[in-house]
């Protein structure tokens, strides 16, 4: 009997042991996780540096007080009288999506070839105003007086699509014509930086706009639910109770596990098998920035109502889009989540312009692989093959 | 010295011999294949033997659900189990559906003198298999399921006899629309070399049932299909118009497939009359494991994980609609 109990002893005191160690194990694996997650987006900085290629940054204002920054690359041999090129970055991205290495990038591409090339930050990214830390430990201080101070604009936290449209893009055309001197230009937008373009034609009947590109741009996404559309909209709730969406930080500690991870992010914006990592170590690092929750919700309403619609639903910018006069080409992904092929016809086929192309970029047309969302500008072979298609494009308006 | 030689020579010729004969002895099928199940003909209007093979579980009651397997023209009834691993009719079977599947005139299974239309297929074929079923089971009506060119003809069968036969159907990626413009590969002969990687994707599908489509299913491919795919390219699309259609329908694209876009195929799902119709894209978009393409849908080892269970789900679920 005493011999039983006490092996029950030596067992408990047995597995006590073991449970504490199995438990430090586990602690110090966690500790090492974080650390070389965090060493990892360090040094990947460091490993992937990005040092982009352009001239000056010119800065303009909103009527409503932002600071809008404007990437110059002039034309590198002799301008070829082309209308100046006016490159807009699309959602949760930058201008470095334009200029993420001398290779991969697009801005210095067409300025090697005599283009005169403006990349532009709409608000809240790149070197534009955007509400950061400073905003917030303002905030957090608490204090009466700068609750009180009546011109403290907490709109500076949150914005949407629409103030893109009706405040962004008056102000840069406004810029680029008094320093150009020209009266048409060439707008290239990729995703939203196209979506707000469209939306913009689609209103104001603007003409300075006489040849559009776009890039991965949806005009609408009438469909049955993917079971990602459902994922995307089953976070709406939480998308509107945020205020500033922290994709940045998001982004950096996906990057020492680059192209492993394949989660729903990932599906959403590459195809993984046709972006090198490099490449992609360094679009999550640099190119990823922080989204504000109105321009989230604009995107998720996209996706639950099929139609881009403004921020209080009242205008229906697809509908707007047989306005569009514009010499148009669309590009789209055969594997693109977020434009799908159809999504991207819609636009080629409700505009009324006489001058239109799309392409699909595929095997399916003859290209090394199918293309995905970011893939368009900076998959594998992005610079072989999409970027001489927009050149000659561009050359031949 | 000679005889050192040509012994090394013969004995290198007889390693080389075993060697290939060894291979071939792997391409040949050994244990499974479709002669196990039993088989029947068909005699169409105009008299010409088409071979039907019944699948059926080995308790088979006369209230199994009664499904046909419609297979493209350019290849036979073969298609549908050509492995353990990827057979659908078996794996339906099993799950106590009563499978018949057939192969269309033109191929080796189902020979004819003349070459046939497109519209034989789907004026003569289907309703002559149909209706040998429904007299072998007694069934009034049947599903149907149908891959590429042979969803194609089912749909244009639907859109002419709409529902009488058919209780349920399900079209895995019919070409049969797109939007234009179309991608290039559209304009080079259906029959060269150049578009078969776009159909037959390799990446997907293991090498064994790789060879054993090719020498077991494969056909030559028909002028009625190439005729076919001319048309597309100049039309867009046959233009069909299942809006009076009350049967409950699954249409299923592969998100990597070319030959049936998703796109083109959303163009015919919208106007489909009935109440109770699903579309199922098969890619990263709906969390699959690969964007699938137009073979892989039936033949890829992921397709039984995937999409058989998703295809018998909604068999089941449909069946008394």
């Amino acid at each position: 009997m005493i011999e039983i109990l006490r092996l029950r002893l030596r067992m408990t005191l047995l597995w006590d042991n073991c449970y504490r160690v199995i438990l430090s194990v586990a602690k110090n694996i966690a500790l090492l996780f974080v650390c070389f997650t965090l060493a990892g987006c360090a040094a990947n900085k460091v490993i992937y540096p990005v040092v982009p290629s352009y001239d000056k940054v010119y800065y303009t204002t909103t009527k409503d007080g932002w600071s809008l920054a404007i990437q110059h690359y002039p034309p590198k041999k002799s301008p070829n009288g082309k209308p100046p090129v006016i490159l807009c970055h699309g959602l949760n991205q930058n201008y470095l999506a334009w200029d993420l290495t001398p290779k991969w990038s697009f801005a210095q591409y067409l300025s090697e070839r005599g283009f005169d090339v403006w990349s532009v930050s709409l608000r809240g990214s790149g070197k534009s105003t955007k509400p950061g830390w400073a905003h917030f430990l303002e905030l957090n201080q608490l204090k009466p007086e700068l609750l009180d101070r009546q011109n403290y604009d907490f709109s500076k936290f949150n914005w949407n699509m629409d103030d893109y449209i009706s405040k962004d893009v008056p102000a840069l055309l406004q810029f680029m014509k008094e320093k150009t001197g020209q009266s048409k230009f060439t707008w290239i937008g990729h995703s939203m930086g196209g979506m707000v373009m469209l939306a913009y034609l689609g209103q104001h009947l603007d003409r300075a706009i006489e040849n559009l590109v776009l890039i991965g741009v949806p005009g609408e996404i009438n469909r049955p639910k993917t079971q990602l559309q459902e994922l995307i909209l089953s976070q709406k709730t939480l998308v509107r109770m945020t205020l500033l969406i922290n994709m940045e930080n998001f982004s950096n500690m996906s990057v020492p596990f680059n192209g492993r991870l394949n989660g729903p992010l990932q599906i959403l914006s590459y195809n993984s098998e046709n972006m090198s990592r490099s490449i992609l170590a360094r679009f999550n690092s640099y190119v990823v920035e922080n989204s504000s929750s109105g321009v989230i919700s604009q995107i998720t309403t996209m996706v639950e109502k099929g139609d881009f619609l403004s921020a209080d639903g009242l205008t229906n910018y697809s509908e707007n889009i047989p306005n569009i006069e514009s010499n148009l080409l669309c590009l789209a992904g055969k594997l693109d989540n977020m434009a799908a092929p159809g999504a991207v016809l819609a636009v080629y086929h409700q505009a009324l312009s006489p001058d239109k192309t799309y392409r699909l970029f595929g095997v399916a047309n003859g290209y090394s692989s199918d293309y995905g969302h970011n893939d368009l500008l900076l998959g594998k072979n992005a610079p072989e093959e999409v970027y001489p298609y927009i050149l000659n494009w561009l050359k031949d308006h | 010295m000679k005889k050192i030689q040509s012994t090394i020579f013969s004995l290198l010729g007889i390693v080389v011999l075993v060697l290939n004969l060894n291979g071939c002895a792997f391409k040949l099928p050994s244990q499974i294949s479709v002669h196990s199940a039993k088989e029947f003909v068909a005699l169409t209007t105009d008299r010409v033997p088409l071979k039907l093979v019944r699948f059926q579980s080995r308790t088979l009651s006369s209230n199994d659900p009664v499904i046909l397997l419609v297979t493209s023209p350019h290849t036979n009834a073969s298609f549908w189990s050509l492995d353990g691993s990827v057979d659908l009719p078996r794996y339906l079977a099993k799950r106590g559906w009563d499978v018949w599947a057939f192969s269309f005139r033109g191929t080796s299974q189902s020979k004819t003198r003349e070459e046939p239309l497109f519209d034989d297929y789907v004026t003569k074929d289907l309703p002559a298999v149909i209706a040998a079923i429904q007299k072998k089971t007694g069934k009034k009506k049947i599903a149907a399921l149908g891959h590429g060119f042979g969803a194609t003809a089912l749909l244009s069968y639907l859109e002419k006899e709409s529902d009488q036969h058919i209780s349920q159907a399900v079209v895995l990626a019919p070409p049969a629309q797109y939007l234009l413009p179309l991608p290039d590969f559209f304009f080079l002969p259906l029959e060269s070399d150049l578009v078969r990687p776009l159909f037959f994707n390799q990446t997907n599908i293991s090498s064994d049932v790789q060879s054993r489509f090719s020498i077991l299913a494969e056909e030559k491919m028909p002028t009625a299909l190439i005729r076919l795919f001319k048309t597309f390219s100049e039309t867009g699309g046959l233009g069909l118009d299942l809006s009076s259609l009350s049967a409950p329908l699954l249409m299923v694209s592969g998100k990597k497939d070319n030959f049936a876009p998703t796109e083109g195929l959303l163009a015919i799902y919208e106007i489909v009359g009935s109440k109770n119709k699903h579309f199922r894209e098969f890619g990263s978009n709906n969390f699959y494991q690969i964007n699938y393409d137009h073979h892989d849908l039936v033949l890829s080892s992921f397709a039984k994980k995937e999409v058989y269970p998703y295809i018998f789900e909604w068999l089941e679920a449909n069946k008394n609609d």
